[in-house]
């Protein structure tokens, strides 16, 4: 009798530690599937990116289908993160479990990934199966290149352009977009009517927004290489002045301001007559605000000339990656036959030269004024350590200025030397 | 008077052997008793407390998440107390802690004594007052954002009364303000249950007694329900403080992840996040992570002196 008992009570117990190791073989049999490399079975290799629009998602989708039918020893999937894709990734390293195929984002992700050795130097694998780069537009192929080392092929771009209502234009007597600067200021001051809640231009006040102004000007962010602030010149004083008194003499608002979370939401919702934004607003406005008309203008010349910001990101193989030769096949096909799928299918703009004159682009003419600003853009790029300023700093700094709480002059000079003690300690803290 | 003495060394003999019986019982019952926790003190050790001793670890160290860690000891705390910003987050969330946890508290209590009463639609207002609490803050704080719009409800609202409503949600000045609102929403349904299973406790006939004495409803309310109620509010006291003190993600939501504008919604916890997954300083969010540890442990600590003492009649 007792013995029955005891026997009962130990297989209970049994039973309950059973649960336990029920969810650790559970994730184990997960996790070794990614890289299992049984003879016989084809490889696996996941790509992953941030979870984009339904065009987006669909278009890798579609592209790794094809690659699939055609590649038999490989098998690529698709595994878009959504949340906060740069922390998960890391965190993914962390746990030695990273995807095999990222993709590099703009405003500093890409170097601090390279830079930490995350991703892998693709040189050798370029070189061995003759793959051509000269066919990328240098900006957006430069932005992954650090000391010689190619760590990204690029996937799409888009260059910040000038976003209009012409319906708004026509009523307020304006031919067309303004060429200059000087236009630009006198459009929007007619086109604002702040009983009505419209205003001439709405655009958060951010770096990526103000920077092509400090272009135009002829200053710069940072030097070339990344190596030294230059937020300190009288050009950068003039392009980022511009752009805040836009908003000092009320003829800019941010977008809370009209009710709307970003610059292409309020031109949809009508309360703008414009806003600077990149190719990804043309999707969005075309199917959230189907009756609102826009139209799509390189960016209005400052003294200098009209440079634009431009938003590259590419595809890198990570260090976890257990089958990088196998990873490289998939990314030479999504940066080449892929890529004009990519263009057919209305996505993002193409990172190729050759494929600005495909049919597609043709067939859309409102794709026009954004290639025609491509050659004239600057990758929008910051080295690593930069985290916490593209983050917080910028936008800060930036607000205080538009706020009027401290002169341009002043929030410029923060910028410069906050950046400035952060290039000093080596970039990390 | 023999049989006697055998008779009870016989009995005491007989209960030296129970006792023994019980002892050898008890201690299977224990063992029983633990095996059966064993699996949830594992997942305890490895998912609770584990990490709470690492993030004491890494509070000592420099690490990117991506590079090779590296012991530099104290250094990190010397480093976040000369940090503006860490100082802006926990008078944010000391502000934050200040406003709300008092104010929930209150509401709480005056709904449930409300609801306590036999109205009509009790169970539907209850129901009313219970749900913000139970629907994911993800969802209440994207509501909120609507209504917090600089063109929203609440400011349609007070358009009404003439009164042209502040951006609450893109001005610095209000922004912390708005979170404290949807906060003090969100939470003070559920610690009115808390104080409605607590006034169900107090006898009835303290009531009556005072009624005869010829207290007012109010005299009533302040001195037999408040006092009587101190278990509870002890309870929601400190369940308050570590809310508040702890809050994420309303702040994180709302400001898009930023703590912004201008670092008006950051919060402690929203820091600790910030310097571990967005800026790289794994050993600033965890030295963080043990200040913020410290100051709860000692408000609970004093809020115990205060409050925790037992009711005496």
């Amino acid at each position: 009798m007792k013995q029955v008992k005891k026997a009962a009570m130990y297989s209970l117990v049994g039973l309950t530690f059973l649960g336990l190791v029920g969810c650790g073989t559970a994730n184990n049999s997960n996790s070794s599937q990614g890289g299992s490399t049984s003879s016989g079975k084809p490889v696996t290799i996941v790509v992953a990116s941030w979870s984009g629009t339904n065009v987006t998602n669909g278009i890798i989708d579609q592209q790794l289908a094809d690659f699939n039918k055609t590649h038999p020893g490989i098998h690529a999937v698709y595994r878009p993160i959504s949340g906060n894709y740069e922390t998960i990734l890391k965190t993914e390293f962390v746990a030695g479990d990273a995807p095999d195929i990222i993709t590099l984002n703009n405003g500093g992700q890409a170097p601090t990934f390279e830079s930490e050795g995350a991703v892998i130097p693709l040189n050798s694998y370029i070189k061995q199966s003759n793959y051509s780069l000269s066919d990328f537009f240098s900006g957006a192929l430069n932005m992954f290149v650090a000391n010689g080392q190619v760590y990204g092929i690029p996937r799409d771009q888009s260059p910040l352009v000038l976003y209009y209502n012409p319906v708004m234009f026509k009523q307020a007597g304006i031919s067309g977009p303004p060429k200059t600067w000087a236009e630009l200021y006198a459009d929007a001051k007619k086109l604002t009517n702040p009983a009505k809640k419209i205003y001439g231009i709405v655009q958060t006040p951010q770096e990526p927004r103000w920077a092509q102004f400090v272009y135009q000007a002829g200053g710069s962010v940072m030097n070339h290489n990344m190596t030294q602030m230059t937020l300190n010149t009288p050009a950068a004083l003039k392009g980022f002045s511009f752009f805040v008194n836009l908003y000092r003499s009320g003829v800019a608002a941010q977008p809370q301001d009209v009710g709307a979370t970003w610059g292409g939401q309020a031109l949809g919702m009508g309360r703008a007559a414009m806003t600077f934004e990149g190719a990804w607003a043309i999707p969005y406005l075309q199917d959230t605000y189907p009756n609102t008309s826009f139209a799509i203008a390189t960016l209005p010349k400052g003294p200098v000339n009209n440079v634009s910001l431009d938003f590259p990101t590419a595809w890198a193989i990570t260090k976890d990656c257990s089958h990088p030769q196998q990873a490289w096949e998939v990314i030479q096909y999504l940066t080449g036959a892929g890529q004009a799928q990519w263009v057919e299918q209305g996505g993002l703009v193409t990172v190729r030269k050759s494929l600005i004159d495909m049919p597609y682009y043709k067939e859309h003419p409102i794709y026009e004024n954004i290639l025609k600003q491509l050659p004239n853009a600057v990758p929008w790029n910051f080295p690593n350590g930069f985290d916490q300023y593209v983050n917080t700093t910028l936008s800060n700094e930036t607000l205080l200025a538009v706020d009027g709480k401290e002169s341009p002059a002043q929030a410029l000079q923060k910028l410069q030397s906050e950046g400035e003690s952060i290039l000093q300690n080596g970039g990390s803290q | 008077m023999a049989a006697v003495q055998a008779d009870s060394q016989s009995r005491s003999g007989g209960r030296f052997l129970r006792e023994k019986g019980m002892q050898k019982w008890r201690r299977q019952e224990t063992v029983t008793a633990y095996l059966f926790s064993l699996p949830t003190i594992i997942l305890l050790l490895m998912f609770s407390l584990g990490p709470a001793v690492y993030a004491f670890f890494l509070s000592g160290v420099s690490w990117n998440l991506l590079d090779q860690m590296h012991w530099i000891g104290l250094h990190n705390y010397a480093a976040i107390f000369r940090m503006p910003l860490f100082w802006t987050a926990v008078k944010n969330s000391f502000i934050f802690a200040a406003v709300v946890m008092p104010v929930q508290t209150i509401i709480a209590m005056i709904f449930a004594v409300i609801m306590n009463q036999h109205l009509p639609a009790r169970p539907l207002f209850r129901l009313a007052f219970f749900f913000p609490s139970i629907s994911s803050s993800a969802v209440t704080s994207l509501m909120f954002m609507w209504i917090f719009n600089k063109l929203g409800l609440l400011n349609g609202f007070l358009n009404w009364f003439g009164i042209s409503g502040p951006d609450w949600i893109g001005d610095p000045r209000f922004a912390l303000s708005a979170i404290m609102i949807l906060n003090i929403w969100s939470t003070s349904g559920y610690f009115m249950v808390v104080f409605l299973a607590g006034l169900q406790s107090i006898p009835q006939n303290f009531y009556e007694a005072a009624a005869i004495d010829g207290a007012s409803a109010f005299q009533r309310f302040l001195r037999i329900t408040v006092p009587l109620l101190r278990p509870s509010t002890f309870f929601i006291v400190v369940m308050g403080m570590i809310g508040t003190l702890q809050m994420f993600d309303q702040s994180f939501i709302i400001s898009g992840g930023t703590g912004g504008p201008l670092n008006s919604t950051m919060t402690m916890a929203l820091l600790i996040y910030e310097e571990i997954f967005s800026y790289g300083n794994v050993g600033y969010g965890a030295a963080i992570t043990v200040f913020l540890f410290v100051v709860v442990l000692l408000l609970t600590l004093l809020t115990n002196r205060w409050l925790g003492k037992p009711i005496e009649y």
